[in-house]
């Protein structure tokens, strides 16, 4: 019996029990406005309709056409793109309550209509909160406010081709420590970022597509608070991993 | 679509377990260790000891015969002080944890531990308790044994801690303890050694104030007022204040309180529930206050890492002819001011090891330097009651008495109680 995140991923793969895929199809939109969704004849600059008809068009009149090996088209005209760049952006926080707070900008390329490889930047914020031993008058807190800027290497699989696209995506890189007044650190350095999990991806009539994404964040974070003058002030380092099972929400353009 | 979310739901939670922070914390710090004992045997301590030396100095009290020495969270000394040119130590007020005085009509107003006690001193040879209110402070904290929290013992220690580890939630635990009982409690005075008055004045760095027959007691963030019509003092209330509350200074209907971050001013129409009137918020620091007419002077000292971070000091004039809303009239930077004392129009503001400023107040609100004396170290500085021109200084050495040239305003040493 499977359990965990693999039992969800499966859930997930299962639940899409109605694919709407037309193959073979190809949008057409015309500098008039117009769109067309069908198989085009490119020798008889035609396009034929679910349905039959054709409609003729002026070949000097495409403002855009994208071909079946470019989208993955459904019945009421929204698609996914299958090919080519793209760029994205998300934004994410902790579902499990911690301090956690991310914004990305990155930029990909869909090596195939399953894959896609890319890179991202972001800011990432995690805050870790404790209470020091007793040690003086004024000092009883340990906050640590840590501000990183992650590089990572970016993948994303779909596992399907339905108009809610299903993904497993994963992140490797490094988050880069940013110094910041809050965090009563007087050094600091960043360590590792990775994040995995799954997606969801809704096709667009436009050229933007959003989805929604969950999965585990580990970012490894190190610092130290330097000599005190205060002798009460208790003097420590520190190496965190900090964890979370984040919830994303962004969008891909084009 | 929704099969599909409630999916990602399951995901979220299924995977919680992998969102605790992990990780090492070593630290070195003081560490607190609680000291649990019998109180009611600590309150049976003999009175009265055998003089001693002088070892950790607190409180000063100049009384026209009499010098009281606190020794931090032990007792008082007594020293006979008739003549200024040798005075004699007599003996020795054990009174268990005691770190703030203060001496009205012959009677000391002590703090010891959770309790409030006063002393009579009007044989300065046979000293007595003559009220005890126990608990008047604090609540007693106690073990599971009905043992009373008696303190901390410290020690340096280093350790590593795994993050979020059971032994990391009970330090924490340990650590609120320390925390919830300093605040209670009566602090530690900033200020190594300082007067608590001389009869007729008052210092400036005072927790425990006595006016219109009550008592008024700073800790670090409460206000205790106590009742001392009938002889015995009786609680009549309490109040929150500004955290870090280091002095109290009653002036007519009116006390001044000095707060690290501000002087906070409370009106005293009924002497038993002081009402807040105002305040004047300034740099965190250590800041007496000596109210003196329509004006206020208090000193702000920062430097001092362990009690008053930070890198301003001064001597600030607040107009206080309006009480409802203080304002700055003048700042006088400093080097390192502690307590300052009036006598007529002339003002002193020690400054520790950095010696003693005197200032011509003759225009209250436009103090003119008279005098830098970088030799004569002292945190506070107070006239003698009765005997004109002798002027007693703390320092980091001891006591000093002093006969001072009022027209030269030269010191002359009279005699040195070292510490």
């Amino acid at each position: 019996m499977l359990k965990g995140p693999f039992a969800v991923v499966c859930l997930v793969v299962l639940s899409h029990c109605s694919a709407q895929v037309l193959e073979n199809t190809s949008i057409l939109h015309l500098r008039n406005g117009a769109k067309y969704i069908g198989v085009v004849d490119h020798r008889a600059n035609a396009i034929v309709l679910d349905g039959g008809v054709v409609v003729k068009y002026d070949p000097l009149q495409i403002r855009r056409l994208y071909l079946p090996e470019d989208v993955i088209v459904y019945r009421n005209g929204k698609f996914h793109h299958a090919k080519g760049l793209y760029g994205l952006f998300d934004s994410g926080f902790a579902l499990d309550g911690s301090l956690y707070s991310k914004v990305r900008f990155g930029l990909g390329l869909r090596l195939s209509k399953e894959l896609s490889l890319g890179t991202s930047v972001s800011f990432n914020y995690n805050e870790f909160y404790t209470t020091l031993p007793a040690s003086g008058q004024n000092f009883s807190e340990l906050v640590v406010a840590a501000n990183t800027t992650s590089i990572t290497a970016d993948a994303r699989y779909f596992l399907n081709d339905w108009k809610v696209r299903s993904y497993l995506y994963g992140s490797l890189g490094y988050g880069f420590a940013v110094a910041n007044e809050w965090d009563n650190l007087e050094t600091q350095s960043g360590g590792l970022h990775a994040e995995g999990g799954v997606g969801v991806q809704f096709a667009s009539r436009k050229k933007t597509r959003y989805f929604l994404q969950v999965g585990q964040y580990v970012q490894k974070f190190s610092g130290a608070s330097g000599m005190n003058e205060n002798p009460l002030e208790p003097v420590f380092d520190l190496e965190i991993w900090f964890k979370h099972v984040g919830l994303t929400a962004g969008f891909t353009f084009k | 679509m929704k099969h599909a979310i409630l999916s990602l739901g399951l995901l979220a939670l299924c995977a919680t377990s992998c969102t605790k922070e992990s990780g090492t914390l070593n630290v070195s710090y003081v560490r607190a260790t609680a000291l649990y004992g019998d109180i009611e045997q600590i309150r049976q301590t003999p009175l009265i000891a055998p003089s001693r030396s002088i070892v950790d100095p607190g409180k000063v009290f100049v009384g026209s015969e009499i010098l009281l020495v606190g020794e931090e969270n032990k007792g008082i000394h007594v020293f006979d002080n008739s003549n200024p040119v040798s005075p004699v130590n007599l003996l020795f007020i054990d009174l268990p944890f005691t770190k703030e005085f203060f001496v009205h009509n012959n009677v000391i107003y002590a703090e010891s531990h959770y309790d409030m006690v006063k002393v009579d001193i009007s044989d300065m040879n046979a000293p007595s308790i003559v009220s005890r209110l126990e608990f008047a402070l604090a609540d007693p904290i106690k073990d599971d044994q009905g043992r009373t929290l008696l303190g901390f013992s410290t020690e340096q220690v280093t350790e590593s801690i795994e993050i979020g580890s059971e032994e990391m939630a009970e330090l924490e635990e340990d650590g609120y303890l320390y925390w919830d009982f300093q605040d209670q409690l009566i602090p530690h005075s900033s200020v190594p050694a300082s007067f608590a008055g001389n009869g007729s004045e008052i210092g400036t760095i005072n927790r425990i104030a006595w006016a219109q027959d009550h008592v008024y007691v700073i800790g670090m963030n409460t206000m205790h007022v106590f009742s001392d019509q009938s002889g015995m003092l009786v609680k009549t209330s309490e109040h929150p204040l500004n955290g870090g509350a280091e002095t109290i200074y009653p002036d007519q209907q009116q006390l001044f309180i000095g707060t690290r971050t501000s002087v906070e001013i409370y009106r005293t129409t009924d002497p038993a529930a002081p009402e807040y009137v105002s305040s004047f918020n300034h740099v965190e620091s250590c800041d007496p206050v000596y109210p003196h007419g329509d004006v206020a002077y208090s000193t702000l000292r920062t430097g001092d890492e362990t009690f008053c971070p930070g890198n301003e000091n001064a001597l600030i004039v607040l107009d206080v002819s309006n009480l409802a809303s203080p304002q700055l009239l003048e700042e006088i930077p400093m080097v390192s001011p502690y307590g300052l004392t009036v006598d007529g129009d002339r003002l002193y503001v020690g400054e520790g090891g950095n010696g003693m400023r005197v200032y011509d107040i003759t225009d209250a609100t436009d103090p003119v330097e008279l005098l830098h004396d970088a030799t004569t170290a002292a945190y506070d500085i107070i006239m003698h009651p009765t005997i004109p021109h002798l002027l007693l200084t703390t320092g980091p050495n001891g006591i000093e008495q002093y006969e001072q040239d009022p027209s030269t305003l030269s010191l002359t040493l009279v005699s040195s109680i070292l510490f």
